[in-house]
């Protein structure tokens, strides 16, 4: 279990300080904490109610220091949770949703794995204006998961499950079109030469 | 083996403008069949050189994509089809209409279908490869597309390897139902080439004639093989254009994404394919008609009647897409009601309506008034639902590929987690998708330099005349006994029968 900031995006936002702090819940967790300014901590743990479901929690923070003058600041703020695919070169982000903060600052979204093993979260919160306010990186080990497609999928495909004799008919059915537009094609003309010349000779 | 008759002579019919009044005689069918042969117009040059410069600007496009990869298509992980599979499905579809239409007036002996089967026919000739080559840029490696005909790389629970095998068939049927009917042209042709003319091209044409028609005597036996073989063709093509699109919507029908999975797509995809491939035909006859000049053989009434066609067509598209469109929303399940929802009155909804508009009620309207019913109302019909299709297909591919499917759900219940992807289009795809669209005329304007537009044997077989080629012992012809002169009168009958001939393009208002 580990747990990190991303500081560019804080960075960019423009604001002085972060406090950042995350927490990773699913047995074990940890917790890392930044010293200044707003700050996300982003909690991963299991759905009380929802078996197989994980609970994201983002806790948007300010600094002791501003947190008691500013209280109202941090509800409303718009927190987007990602995950990185392990699928894709550059472990791209995929959306998993965005909730949106209380009055004490939190955000909750419930995510249901589609894979096992290791997952990289991302929580990125952002002001109503769309302005980054801070973010936060977790990451957990998943040991259950749903099917990501909403349907059930068979994984075995047609030619397991009707048998390959199918696949030998309908290839057979091709194999006679074929034959039969190439005997088409061979008998027009050999025959064009055939009859002609014997209606030729008058 | 005697040569077939040259020029069939210089007569006119007396008093009669081509075109105005009367059937056209023998030698104007031979002399308009052979014009884009023999003669080339002002404008050719300057046309196949701006088409063929828009195939290039397509090409470097896609060189472009191949070194950079999909993403300068627009594609991105939560869009992973879009324009080319709405391309490959659209371009395919057209070349439908030609083959279908040619093979159904074919069986059913319709007269009136003379001028119309040689350019239907390479109207589906040319259009199914170039349909075909949209697998390419749609693959983003396409030094792998080897691996799709390479048997041990097969994978036969895939639908696009039987995607494969329907088309290439399909394509072969295509090829030889072009070719049966060129075999007499062929015989005449080259008789009607200058032999004084010693050009590259008219040597290449006179090769090419030769190939193709040099054992055709025009003999009664002759004709019976061929006719024979035309009609098994004919009748071996329709269901293999059915199966074929039915087989092409497998790709969508048999995933598991909603929007993709309906059992409706193999019919829905098929009436499409006729509808989009009968309008083609009909630009293709009215292009033909005004640059070639072949007023005289392609009647606006003509246009009318595929017109007719085209409503049927339309109007049975329209249904299913209500009819998918209802069941979807109808079953209430979240994903299937999500994209439904987004294509009526969400993200999609321009696209859709502008679809539904200018494909599913204008082409109706403009049959049902009569002012509107001429040939240019069909031309104009015709142009409406070539493009709307097109934006149909992107409708029909493009919502469900960028519909979330991954279970994050905000609510307990269970739902998806509700953030739609997003296909941008850019200058690459378009670059690709204009390319291909003018390939199609390019590549029409190149075959009709070589091969006679008007089926000319044909059109003189249904006028009763019999006369393609001066065989010793061949049976006399009937009719007007083949002179240059003759009226072609079962062609012209159907132009002739009802009223007085219309040059103003308002015929089927009658």
């Amino acid at each position: 279990m580990s747990g990190s900031i991303s500081w560019k995006s804080v960075l960019r936002s423009g604001l002085p300080a972060l406090v950042a702090a995350i927490v990773v819940v699913l047995g074990a967790s940890s917790t890392a904490w930044a010293a200044t300014g707003p700050g996300l901590r982003l909690v991963a743990r299991r759905a009380p109610h929802d078996h197989g479901a994980v609970e994201l929690v983002a806790t948007l923070q300010m600094p002791a220091s501003v947190a008691p003058s500013k209280p109202a600041s941090l509800a409303g703020a718009e927190v987007s949770f990602s995950v990185h695919l392990s699928e894709f070169s550059g472990a791209p982000l995929l959306a998993l949703g965005t909730a949106t903060t209380n009055g004490a600052g939190v955000a909750t979204l419930a995510y249901r794995p589609t894979w096992t093993g290791h997952q990289a979260l991302v929580a990125t919160a952002a002001n109503a204006a769309g302005t980054p306010l801070a973010s936060a990186t977790a990451s957990f080990a998943a040991t259950d998961a749903t099917h990501a497609f909403a349907g059930t999928v068979q994984a075995v495909r047609p030619d397991g499950v009707i048998g390959r004799w199918v696949a030998g008919v309908l290839l057979a059915i091709v194999a006679m079109l074929w034959v039969t537009l190439i005997a088409v094609l061979v008998r027009v003309n050999l025959g064009l030469g055939l009859v002609g010349k014997r209606t030729s000779i008058p | 083996m005697s040569e077939p008759r040259g020029s069939a002579g210089a007569g006119q019919r007396p008093g009669i403008e081509p075109g105005v009044e009367g059937p056209p005689a023998l030698d104007e069918v031979r002399a308009a069949a052979m014009r884009p042969v023999l003669e080339t117009p002002r404008w050719w040059w300057p046309t196949v050189a701006v088409l063929g410069a828009v195939v290039v600007l397509g090409i470097v496009a896609w060189v472009v994509q191949v070194a950079d990869g999909l993403g300068v298509a627009g594609y991105n992980n939560t869009a992973f089809w879009a324009v080319y599979e709405a391309d490959l499905v659209a371009f395919i579809g057209v070349s439908y209409g030609g083959a279908v239409v040619s093979a159904i007036l074919r069986i059913t002996k319709a007269t009136w279908r003379a001028p119309l089967t040689r350019i239907a026919e390479a109207t589906a000739l040319v259009t199914l490869p170039i349909g075909m080559l949209f697998i390419v840029p749609h693959l983003g490696s396409p030094w792998r597309v080897w691996e799709l005909v390479w048997p041990p790389y097969w994978n036969l629970s895939s639908p696009i390897l039987w995607d494969f095998f329907a088309v290439s068939t399909y394509l072969l049927a295509t090829v030889v139902f072009f070719y049966l009917p060129l075999i007499p042209d062929a015989a005449i042709a080259r008789g009607l080439l200058d032999p004084d003319r010693q050009d590259r091209r008219a040597r290449a044409c006179r090769r090419l004639y030769q190939t193709l028609g040099g054992r055709w005597t025009g003999s009664t036996p002759q004709r019976r093989l061929l006719h024979r073989s035309i009609g098994l063709v004919a009748i071996m093509i329709i269901p293999m254009a059915v199966s074929v699109h039915s087989v092409l919507s497998f790709a969508f029908a048999s995933s598991s994404r909603a929007g993709y999975a309906e059992t409706i797509f193999p019919v829905y995809f098929v009436v499409a394919a006729l509808y989009t491939g009968v309008a083609l035909v009909v630009l293709s006859l009215a292009a033909c008609r005004r640059l070639y000049h072949l007023e005289a053989f392609i009647h606006p009434r003509h246009l009318v009647r595929l017109g007719f066609l085209l409503v049927a067509f339309g109007a049975t598209y329209l249904y299913l897409t209500f009819t998918e469109y209802l069941i979807d929303g109808y079953s209430g399940t979240t994903d299937n009601a999500a994209w439904v929802r987004q294509v009526l009155i969400g993200r999609y909804w321009i696209p859709f309506w502008f679809y539904f508009v200018a494909a599913g009620v204008l082409p109706l309207v403009i049959m049902a008034v009569r002012r509107l019913r001429t040939g240019r109302g069909v031309v104009v019909a015709s142009g409406l639902v070539v493009f709307a299709m097109w934006v149909k297909r992107l409708v029909i591919v493009i919502p469900p590929a960028t519909e979330p499917v991954v279970r994050s759900p905000l609510a307990a219940g269970g739902g998806l987690a509700g953030i739609w992807g997003t296909y941008h289009f850019t200058w690459v795809p378009i670059a690709i998708t204009v390319a291909a669209t003018a390939a199609i005329p390019l590549a029409l304007l190149i075959l009709f330099r070589f091969v006679p537009i008007l089926p000319i044997a044909e059109m003189e077989e249904l006028a009763g005349l019999e006369v393609p080629a001066e065989t010793p012992g061949a049976p006399a012809p009937r009719g007007n006994q083949g002179h240059g002169s003759a009226p072609l009168i079962g062609v012209s009958s159907f132009m002739t029968s009802a009223s007085p001939p219309d040059t103003t393009g308002k015929e089927g208002a009658r």
